[in-house]
């Protein structure tokens, strides 16, 4: 029999990688959007599907509108991300074992060419950050020179998200073992952060207690998006501070 | 056990009985033999052709080049979008597996109670289990972005070492379809083996080639009705539980996922009661077109059929009705925002109509209508409010799968969701369900006659002074 | 018309040419499964077997496979520098392209035979660091003339060679065959 005080939550789990991003100094440019385009070689749609709705962004900026006409209030600006969740509702539904845990990296991982396009990933995703290959968007001339090659490009029928820029990861932690070292903090970051002007996010290992990320996770009044879900989410937000 | 129960206070005269029941109008062998096969093997009029072509035509357009075309240019041709990243696609999905539903409920279900009316309508109803789960499978692998690797879904041995995955109720979904369709085929088949037999000793040219070979040797001695008798026993027993489970694995893919709307306890029997729903008026179309369209059907299918199936139906629509209301009640009870928000959004959206339609089809008609027995017996209006189900059951699916879709917990994403190749490719399965049964009509016998013929035997009218009173042996 | 065709093709005549193109058919589709198993045309028929011999080692052609994710093939003025002081090779034949190329400043277009698809990212860094010798992945070169592709590099190749790597370490076992370690 358990008693009630003997059950336990699991969410006392740490990621491994993480990220804090303070609303209160985002000012909405875009660079991190654009920057993360670059980076992962995110494809852009076109005006007409991008006005229906199938832009493809691994991060975005959304921002609402509160109360009526006249009396309106803007919210911050929220940049949304994949929160790379400890514990993901997208992974367990992919019936090709396409987006998985990394046990190694604790991220949500997005294998390209073993996605079949189910799409039920980007169903179950509380925070919509997944985006669909719905064609084989062109680029014109020169825009295929300056694809990231460290990154797969898509095609389409394939879902695709946010990775903490992974190749990133990798290269740090490739370099840091060739000279026998481990990778330190800010030693390197995600493309969105590197873009940031205002210095809105901060990229990091979460699970050391030194580095400037959890240093700053930690400082209390942040939140974690949909937490009640029990996702454990491994972006912290700040705003009102 | 005397099925055919009359008022005590009217003497019924023999006439009228015979003209009411088929069971107590019995044929010679023979001549009902040359019934069946003349509906079967007459020539093909100029109507059938026209049908077979326009059919034709339809799915060639919507299902073989619209999908060519969506498999070489991407998804982008259809209309779903971010938030309603599944659309009419899986909206046809489960309306398919609904109408296959009815198929298995009334042959096996009624033939397990032993039910005198099924008789003559069990194979139609086998034939759209096995047609219906053809749709859905191509409306299921339709919505597939790399369809052309749709074969990872199945457990095989690779180098990659790579297996599906188990945790994945869609893996359960396509386990549990790819069942139900070997099953249900095999079930269509076993009692087809005496009719074809019946079929093969009747027809020459290549017909009879074709029955010689679907009749297995089939010559009709006591030991093969003994083994056939104990399959299909088999088969209608197991086959209930797989039909259950079918459906619920495919509402799990609903209830299972972390969604507002979606994430329901109810929805596995509310998915088994809708499919029931769908696919008794389905099943009742099916029987109004095959009795007015081929040759002597009005006398194997009569306005008893109708008033049987009336009833079903009737029953099931106040079951479905309740489970409706226990899952809007609950939910809304719950008080969750996002629920709360899309509850709003079903009856107060831009597609309201289509919810309050959902409820005028599947509960006012069938209520207003089938409560009367005399109505219930009339064929073309049964098989209006049949159709009126099907199209009310559609729009149940639809508010389940792009309405609910449109809500989620992150506002920002929210949008409209407008169809586009899924309307030629869902016109298309209707025409490819159509085109099957036309086709089928010419070369299987729709009527179980062996069935009948069973049941003719096993009724008897006996007289007690001016009583006329229906009697049933035992058959088994 | 069609019935008479079927019947022609029930005759003993008719199932000789049944054979007959099924045989065709057969020999066809081996044949394109056999040219897609061979090493592509280079541009020069390249001896690695004589390279190895004079002693030259292979990160002195290909010195990426030590630093980073790509091996590298040499530049031309690589290959030069060296043909350029032997008399023999300096005026040969065979190896006219070459000088052409560096003499024209245009470049040699060398076909990759070992190659893995655009969705695995492949480190030639990591696997020499680990300790693992090129032949064990590209054949003995020591006897290859025009380079070969001695394996399917296929990603259970990989695993296997993973698995058997990590040995009883589970965190390597995991950072090995993790998901993420080769697809993004």
């Amino acid at each position: 029999m358990i008693r009630p005080e003997e059950i336990k939550m699991s969410a006392e789990e740490t990621g491994k990688w993480g990220m804090v991003i303070n609303q209160d100094i985002c000012t909405g440019c875009q660079a991190c959007v654009a920057a993360c385009a670059m980076e992962n070689n995110v494809t852009f749609v076109g005006e007409e599907d991008s006005g229906y709705g199938r832009s493809m962004h691994w991060i975005r900026i959304e921002r609402f509108w509160e109360g009526e006409y006249p009396e309106v209030k803007m919210t911050p600006n929220q940049p949304m991300l994949c929160q790379q969740c400890g514990s993901a509702p997208c992974e367990p539904v992919c019936p090709a074992f396409a987006t998985v845990h990394s046990t190694a990296e604790s991220l949500n991982l997005q294998v390209y060419n073993r996605c079949v396009g189910t799409r039920y990933c980007a169903n179950n995703c509380p925070y919509q950050v997944r985006s669909f290959n719905w064609r084989d968007y062109e680029r014109p001339e020169p825009l295929p020179n300056q694809f990231n090659p460290d990154v797969t490009v898509r095609r389409r029928g394939v879902m695709e998200k946010c990775t903490f820029c992974i190749q990133r990861i990798h290269k740090a932690q490739d370099k840091a073992k060739s000279e026998g070292r481990e990778v330190a903090d800010g030693e390197f970051t995600t493309a969105c952060a590197q873009a940031c002007p205002a210095n809105a996010i901060v990229f990091g290992r979460v699970d050391n207690p030194q580095s400037l990320v959890s240093q700053l996770a930690h400082k209390g009044h942040g939140v974690k998006h949909l937490e009640e879900l029990g996702t454990l989410p491994n972006v912290t937000y700040f705003k009102g501070g | 056990m005397a099925d055919h129960k009359h008022d005590a206070g009217h003497a019924h005269s023999e006439e009228h009985f015979r003209e009411k029941h088929l069971m107590l109008d019995p044929l010679p062998r023979g001549v009902m033999n040359d019934m069946v096969m003349e509906s079967m093997t007459g020539k093909p009029t100029w109507k059938f052709w026209t049908v077979v072509i326009v059919l034709s035509a339809i799915v060639a357009y919507g299902l073989v080049y619209t999908w060519a075309k969506m498999i070489a240019e991407g998804l982008g041709i259809a209309g779903v979008n971010r938030p309603s990243y599944w659309g009419i696609f899986l909206v046809n999905t489960v309306f398919w597996i609904g109408i296959s539903h009815a198929g298995t409920f009334i042959s096996a279900i009624l033939r397990v109670f032993k039910a005198e009316f099924r008789r003559p309508f069990t194979r139609a109803a086998e034939l759209m289990t096995t047609f219906g789960l053809v749709q859905a499978g191509f409306s299921v692998f339709m919505h597939m972005g790399r369809v052309w690797l749709s074969y990872w879904l199945f457990p095989y041995p690779n180098q990659r070492m790579l297996w599906p995955n188990l945790h994945s109720p869609l893996t359960w979904d396509l386990l549990a379809i790819t069942t139900y369709l070997l099953s249900s085929t095999m079930y269509l088949f076993l009692p087809l083996i005496p009719d074809v037999a019946m079929a093969r000793d009747r027809s020459t040219g290549w017909r009879k080639s074709l029955y010689k070979v679907l009749a297995l040797g089939f010559r009709g001695t006591e030991g093969e009705w003994a083994h056939l008798r104990n399959a299909m026993n088999i088969f209608a027993f197991a086959i209930i539980p797989v039909m259950f489970s079918v459906h619920t694995i495919v509402s799990w893919d609903f209830a299972a996922a972390t969604r507002p709307g979606w994430n329901s306890t109810i929805f596995g029997p509310y998915f088994i009661v809708g499919a029931l729903h769908s696919g008794m008026g389905a099943a009742v179309v099916v029987l109004a077109v095959i009795r007015s369209n081929m040759k002597h059907m009005d006398y194997f299918i009569r306005g008893e059929h109708f008033d049987a199936i009336g009833k079903l139906m009737l029953i099931i629509s106040m079951a479905w009705a309740y489970f409706f209301f226990n899952d809007y009640m609950v939910q809304w009870y719950g008080g969750d925002k996002w629920t709360h928000q899309l509850l709003h959004f079903h009856e107060a959206g831009p597609l309201g109509w289509m919810w309050f339609g959902m409820l005028f089809c599947n509960i006012v008609v069938p209520w207003a209508i089938l409560w009367n027995a005399k109505w219930r017996a009339t064929p073309w209006l049964v098989s209006t409010v049949g159709l009126i189900i099907n199209v009310g059951m559609w729009f149940e699916r639809y508010i389940i799968v792009p309405i609910s879709l449109t809500i989620n917990r992150m506002p920002f994403t929210w949008r409209m969701y407008n169809p586009g190749a899924e309307i030629p490719l869902g016109i298309g399965t209707l025409a490819l369900f159509i085109l099957l049964y036309v086709l089928a009509s010419k070369v299987i016998p729709l009527i179980p006659v062996w069935e009948v013929q069973e049941g003719q035997m096993a009724h008897e009218l006996k007289k007690f002074g001016r009583e006329t009173v229906v009697s049933v042996s035992e058959l088994e | 018309m069609i019935k008479s065709f079927f019947n022609w093709l029930k005759q003993p005549l008719g199932l000789i040419a049944v054979g007959i193109v099924f045989l065709a058919l057969f020999s066809a589709a081996a044949y394109g499964l056999y040219t897609t198993q061979q090493a592509p045309d280079q541009p020069i028929q390249f001896p690695h077997k004589t390279h190895v011999a004079f002693g030259i080692q292979c990160l002195y052609c290909h010195p990426g496979a030590s630093k980073g994710p790509a091996a590298g093939i040499p530049s031309q003025a690589k290959c030069w520098a060296c043909h350029n002081q032997i008399v023999k090779t300096r005026d040969s034949a065979l190896l006219a392209p070459l000088k052409d190329a560096v003499l024209n400043g245009e470049s040699l277009e060398w076909v990759p035979v070992a190659i893995v698809p655009d969705f695995v990212q492949f480190n030639h860094r990591a696997h020499v660091a680990a300790g693992k010798n090129c032949e064990e992945c590209h054949g003995d070169m020591t006897q290859q003339l025009v380079a070969q592709n001695p394996q399917v590099m296929n990603m259970g190749w990989c695993l296997n060679c993973h698995i058997e790597n990590a040995g009883e370490d589970q965190a390597k076992l995991i950072k090995l065959t993790d998901c993420g370690t080769c697809h993004y």
